[in-house]
């Protein structure tokens, strides 16, 4: 019985992974493309009503730029993921980018699940 | 009267099973239901900021996608199995043509992700997502 809850408890610890969970319920969209991500912790969150969320804080599309901008100046290097729910606008998604880009973000990496085929 | 006999002093100090069995279930209740078996995947997406570069010069392949999970290639509504085969045909005779995604405002992202999955399959890169006005986005 005990080498079996062992068992169990060793295999839960290597192959699952324990991420903090997010302040919103967010169901990303499936996808094939893309690279390999080694866990699904996000800077920016979008729900599925285009709220957006920065470092789990609420945060208005006009301060989100500023914000992120600031980040980055502090660290170049930092890559940007960013986690929407695939119920979510594209439009929307399309309007954040746009804000990004026009504050001088280069690029960034949009969070997708693996999809189960 | 029974006398009980002493039990004699071991060197041995026996460790109570119960306490540490209680604290290997409670360790492998936390993993059951903090860890996750998600396999993520990223696409990456370029914010190029030069506006006054412009795409049009290289024909670009234009897709157009509403609601309702509707796909157009070149202004004909056709379904996903029917554009694989002409978007791939089309990407062979032209490697560098540009594909250009035209969303519509209801189009939620999940079907916006499964036009570039396809995309990606079929051998397109640097597909661009534009609103159907404007505004843009490369993936």
């Amino acid at each position: 019985m005990i080498n079996i809850v062992f068992l169990l408890l060793l295999f839960f610890m290597l192959a699952g992974s324990v991420e903090a969970i997010d302040i919103v319920r967010i169901t990303p969209p499936d996808s094939t493309a893309g690279e390999q991500e080694d866990n699904g912790i996000a800077d920016i969150l979008m729900d599925s009503e285009g709220k957006l969320y920065f470092e789990s804080e609420a945060v208005e599309l006009a301060n989100l730029s500023a914000e992120l901008v600031a980040k980055l100046a502090e660290d170049p290097e930092r890559q940007v993921r960013f986690k929407v729910d695939g119920a979510a606008s594209t439009i929307q998604v399309i309007h954040v980018l746009d804000a990004l880009r026009n504050a001088g973000v280069p690029e960034l990496v949009l969070l997708t699940l693996e999809s189960i085929q | 009267m029974i006398k009980l006999a002493k039990p004699k002093p071991s060197g041995k100090v026996l460790v109570g099973l119960t306490s540490l069995v209680d604290v290997v279930f409670i360790l492998l209740i936390f993993f059951m239901l903090a860890s996750s078996f998600n396999d993520w995947r990223g696409i990456q997406m370029s914010l190029p900021s030069t506006s006054g570069e412009s795409v049009e010069n290289l024909n670009p392949i234009l897709l157009s996608l509403d609601g309702g999970n509707r796909i157009s290639f070149e202004n004909q509504e056709i379904d996903s199995a029917e554009l694989a085969l002409r978007l791939s045909a089309a990407i062979k005779a032209g490697p560098d043509r540009q594909i250009i995604v035209r969303v519509a405002a209801e189009v939620p992202l999940q079907d916006s992700v499964n036009l570039l999955d396809l995309i990606d399959r079929v051998g397109g890169h640097d597909a661009l997502l534009i609103e159907k006005r404007d505004g843009e986005e490369v993936s």
